[in-house]
């Protein structure tokens, strides 16, 4: 499975997964074989990044960087956070719930150094 | 020299003014008139709910606007969200316009204005012209780009053509999206109502065959209280008539007087019994069934007719499971329907015959165990065109001899209502035979 | 109480003043005969202000795919209205210079705020708003109260910081419980003096109870999530320790979706880092 950018696509290559424009609309489903006409729609939506069956060789390549990150770090993060939310609904609304976890995400990679 | 001087500039100047405010002026009156012919769009736009109608109304209401060389409104195709010309002007121009586009799409500014949401103007690779792209969409959802070339010196974009032109393409993105909306709704709607049809056509079907059974069962209930009325209206005069015949015939000595009598007595003797016929037909007598031994019901039958079907040449041949038949049945009415079958064999065989009487156990047809008795003669049996005809009350064959029409069906009632069935097989010159089934109690 | 934050405006309107090139643009603008030139002409003559619009026009922050060389392209394709909102909140910073910086660096201030700003115009341009640079400059406005404040009621300021120090609370509400009004107010009512338009003056006087916002809710709604999202990734600061609690309602107005959230952290990183570098380029 690789995620390259839409500019080395070429015909012939399959979709692994959906492609979405940004608001979340389905331009092509999975599974799809890439024709000429699937590139001109990309680049009609802007779409930059697909994500395609199959390994692709060298340079083409854009994996995704995993980092380890120890315990110590995410404790760290979540307890710092935890009191600044302090006077949010973090129990009862959803919306505070998902934004706590994405600031969290966000402290424990600038503490890792990303 | 300084004074007229000064009052010269000031005069310049409040001229200048002046001109300024009636060119302003001017401009708000076509303005105005501008938004006043988007009025009568909107209104056309409105009631549209065609989406190539609105395109094109739209393209002829932007044209107005701005003086474009070419326009046109592309639109996604559903199924791999690639863009088409749905509408174009002049009609033409699609050739010229699609490469303008194809142009926009590579080097990604088309990608771009489908982000933005007032009119973007881009110089044209292609020629000396301008383009414009305005998205066509609503915060829902992307529908499309409208795309115009217009010459340099035809671009007054200032302030309120923009507005106008992003006002009328959100307009006609709005009605888009409700003639969609429509046509989606209409497809359902139409969808549903195929099904409902079909469930209709079957309900009424359902219910005819309903209110036929209805009727049956209303004129078999009209016919039931009209009988019991006028049964008892009846009883009385013949009950006078029979017991004056009676109180005569001691004064009689004419022989013929004393025949006429007896015929009078044996007529109301015969409308006598019609009433009691037809009294019990009415009669809903409710059954009140017991676990009952059948073969002992049909042997109490038997007592009370067999010296008479003897008298006729009537043999009896009896036919009788092992063991107990019990079946749940109230007995006197059980009884009512085995004599009534009894008789009408006899009947069908005046010079003689044989009916042979089985019992046993069998199963219903929804599997409930149950017991059945079989009457079979070999008398005359019954012609093909009256069989459906034989549980109809007041069908009889015998009415000169003072049948009354009433017997099976008063039989088939008592069976009904007992969860029985009862089913006549006859064949002409060979015999018939009544089957009986009646359930049996529940171990 | 009313009449201490009327004069800490009227005392001050000298010294916080509009830039006259704003003026004379909207001038322009709202003037029926003049054109794209002319506009264009307006901005040229501010050099300072002219680098920073191209360097805008220019940058992921509008994604053209090409180059705009020159001011009047930029002005086509950004719009005129656009460009009239980004030259007032990329000027904002010139009109609030020479702060002490006793309480919160010009720099920690400015991020929070430009942060608040780039969020609300991603929110708004994914809402498909006309013009995403009203929101884009309500956001950079939303806390200049504080800066007048931190200015002008320096002891009353400090007095409320230690006040947090000791028992935890959110800054605005101790804004209002010892001076009877919060950061908010002097923001809208320096929008008011000041004649914007209405969208941007409610939408900071409101941001903090935005179901107050009867006239521009929406506007108000995105400027009150903006800022929360803004706290949330710790960009910066205006004296604020705590994330202000979020109204449902608000996020209702918005329609925006949860999963989205995600995409706008991206962004809003993203952005944030690049107006900043052109609106207030780092001390060399």
């Amino acid at each position: 499975m690789a995620i390259i950018t839409t500019s080395k696509l070429m015909p012939g290559m399959v979709l692994k997964s959906a492609v979405n424009d940004i608001t979340g609309r389905l331009l092509l489903g999975k599974g799809v074989e890439i024709c000429e006409k699937h590139l001109t729609i990309f680049k009609s939506w802007g779409i930059t990044e697909v994500d395609i069956e199959g390994d692709v060789e060298g340079d083409a390549v854009e994996e995704d960087i995993v980092i380890q990150v120890d315990e110590e770090t995410v404790c760290k993060a979540r307890e710092e956070l935890q009191e600044l939310f302090a006077f949010t609904d973090l129990n009862n609304s959803p919306v505070t719930k998902e934004i706590f976890r994405l600031s969290v995400e966000l402290k424990i990679d600038r503490l890792s150094g990303v | 020299m300084k004074k007229p001087v000064k009052k010269d500039i000031q005069i310049q100047a409040l001229q200048e003014r002046l001109d300024h405010i009636e060119g302003a002026y001017k401009k708000l009156i076509d303005y105005v008139s501008e938004l006043s012919a988007s009025r009568e769009f909107n209104k056309y736009v409105i009631d549209s709910t065609d989406p190539f109608n609105i395109l094109n109304i739209g393209l002829t209401h932007i044209k107005r606007l701005l003086s474009f060389e070419e326009l046109a409104f592309y639109l996604i195709e559903e199924k791999d969200a690639s863009f088409y010309a749905a509408c174009c002007e002049p009609e033409s121009s699609s050739e010229k316009l699609g490469t303008e586009v194809n142009q926009c799409i590579e080097d990604g500014t088309f990608a771009w204005a489908l982000r933005q949401n007032h009119p973007i103007v881009v110089p044209s690779k292609l020629s000396e012209l301008k383009l414009i792209l305005h998205v066509l969409g609503t915060q829902a959802r992307t529908r499309g780009m409208f795309v115009g070339t217009i010459k340099d010196e035809n671009l007054k974009i200032n302030d309120l053509s923009v507005t106008m032109l992003s006002i009328t393409v959100q307009d006609i993105s709005y009605s888009l999206e409700s003639v969609m909306l429509y046509q989606i709704l209409r497809k359902n709607s139409e969808e549903a109502l195929r099904q409902s049809h079909h469930k209709l056509g079957k309900a009424h079907s359902d219910l005819k065959a309903a209110k036929s059974q209805m009727l049956r069962q209303e004129k078999m209930a009209s016919i039931g209280q009209l009988s019991a009325g006028i049964a008892h209206e009846i009883k009385n005069p013949l009950g006078i008539i029979v017991q004056g015949i009676d109180s005569l015939k001691d004064s009689l000595t004419d022989s013929l007087l004393a025949d006429t009598s007896e015929r009078i007595k044996k007529a109301a003797l015969r409308a006598a019994r019609i009433v009691n016929d037809l009294l019990s037909f009415a009669r809903q007598s409710p059954i009140a069934p017991e676990k009952m031994d059948i073969v002992s019901i049909i042997e109490e039958t038997l007592s009370l007719v067999e010296h008479q079907l003897n008298l006729n040449n009537i043999v009896i041949i009896r036919r009788f499971e092992e063991g107990t038949l019990s079946a749940l049945v109230d007995s006197d009415q059980i009884k009512q329907v085995f004599i009534n079958v009894l008789l009408n064999a006899a009947d069908a065989m005046r010079q003689g015959g044989n009916i042979e009487i089985e019992a046993g156990t069998t199963v219903m047809p929804t599997g409930t165990p149950a017991v059945r008795i079989s009457f079979s003669d070999n008398g005359c049996g019954i012609e093909p065109e009256n069989i459906e005809k034989i549980f109809d009350p007041f069908f009889t064959t015998k009415r000169d001899s003072g049948g009354t029409g009433l017997g099976l069906a008063v039989s088939q009632r008592i069976i009904e209502n007992h969860r029985g069935t009862i089913t006549v097989d006859s064949r002409l010159g060979e015999g018939t035979k009544v089957l009986v089934t009646l359930p049996a109690p529940e171990q | 109480m009313a009449i201490q934050l009327a004069s800490l405006i009227s005392d001050n309107l000298k010294i916080f003043s509009l830039p006259s090139i704003f003026l004379r643009l909207d001038d322009a603008i709202n003037d029926l005969r003049s054109s794209v030139t002319d506009i264009g002409n307006i901005i040229s003559e501010d050099q300072g202000l002219t680098v920073r619009m191209l360097k805008l026009a220019n940058s992921p922050l509008y994604g053209f795919p090409s180059k705009i060389e020159t001011i009047s392209k930029a002005v086509l394709i950004i719009g005129t209205k656009q460009i009239r909102d980004l030259t007032l909140a990329t000027s904002m910073l010139q009109v609030f210079k020479g702060i002490p910086e006793d309480f919160i660096t010009m720099e920690t201030f400015w991020r929070h705020s430009i942060a608040c700003g780039v969020i609300a115009r991603i929110i708004a341009g994914y809402r498909r708003e006309p013009n995403v640079e009203t929101f884009f400059t309500a956001g950079i406005l939303h806390d200049i109260g504080r800066l007048i404040m931190y200015t002008k009621m320096p002891s009353e300021c400090r007095n409320m910081f230690s006040h947090i120090a000791k028992k935890p609370q959110l800054l605005f509400k101790v804004e209002r419980e010892s001076l009877g009004f919060n950061h908010t107010d002097v923001g809208g009512l320096l929008l008011k003096e000041w004649k914007l338009p209405k969208n941007l003056t409610e939408a900071v006087a409101y941001h903090h109870n935005p179901d107050k916002a009867l006239q521009y809710p929406v506007e108000t709604a995105t400027i009150h999530v903006a800022d929360i999202l803004a706290h949330a990734m710790q960009l910066g600061s205006s004296g604020e320790k705590y994330i202000p609690p979020l109204s449902e309602e608000a996020w209702a107005k918005l329609s925006f979706q949860t999963s989205m959230l995600p995409f706008l952290f991206k962004q809003g990183l993203q952005h944030v880092d690049i107006a900043m570098q052109i609106i207030l380029p780092p001390k060399k």
